[in-house]
């Protein structure tokens, strides 16, 4: 067997822990970040 | 596939360019602070001067290139663009935060001439946002660099495919 990392399992890989953590950090920084604008924080489009 | 001489090129200007991009944020973010910070109105008018500079001559040639040699390098490497997380996941780190520093240009601009006239307490909301928006951009090169380093393990359902056909094919 020439798959010592075990990438190559029987079927179609599920998505891994830490891809699911990282996604759920970066919707956390999205919703932070509409919530910010919709209060008001930032340049909310006067100079651009 | 690329050749390992063009392959090391690459690879030496992508690690170049993506730890100056991190760098060059480092000291935006700390211009950001003093900008907002301080109670000496020349340094912080001073500050908003410098950080325009600094983004158009330094972060923007820095991120378009760790972008464009990040692309480059896993297309012409072994690692492929789609076939495994941490790639994909650089993938889309780098173009949000290219994304982000873009939209920002007109705003750091807009600071930069809003400078000559700044009192301390003008455009406090616009100021705090550099800070937040770079020290975000900090933590997603951070994230980056150690997905680089690390290369933790998990193919996608297209890498997948491709290392099963490829394992299927004689040699």
């Amino acid at each position: 067997m020439d798959d010592p990392a075990g990438n190559l399992q029987a079927g179609p890989p599920g998505m891994p822990l830490w891809v699911k953590v990282m996604g759920l950090l970066a919707g956390i920084a999205v919703a932070a970040f509409v919530v910010a604008h919709l209060m008001g924080y930032g340049f909310g489009g006067h100079p651009s | 596939m690329m050749g390992l001489g063009w392959r090391k090129v690459f690879l030496t200007t992508h690690v170049t360019s993506s730890v100056g991009w991190l760098g060059s944020v480092g000291v935006f973010l700390a211009l950001a602070v003093v900008g907002l910070e301080s109670q000496d109105l020349d340094a912080a008018r001073s500050a908003y001067i410098a950080m325009e500079a600094a983004a158009w001559y330094v972060i923007v040639p820095f991120a378009v290139a760790s972008l464009a040699t990040g692309l480059v390098v896993s297309l012409g490497g072994p690692w492929g663009l789609f076939r495994h997380y941490w790639v994909l996941i650089k993938l889309a780190i780098s173009l949000v935060s290219t994304s982000v520093l873009l939209l920002h240009l007109r705003p750091i601009g807009f600071m930069a001439e809003a400078a000559a006239t700044l009192s301390v307490d003008d455009l406090r909301a616009e100021r705090l946002q550099l800070v937040v928006a770079s020290a975000g951009g900090i933590v997603a090169l951070l994230v980056a660099q150690v997905l680089s380093i690390y290369k933790p393990r998990g193919l996608t359902p297209y890498g997948w495919r491709m290392e099963r056909e490829e394992r299927g094919r004689p040699r």
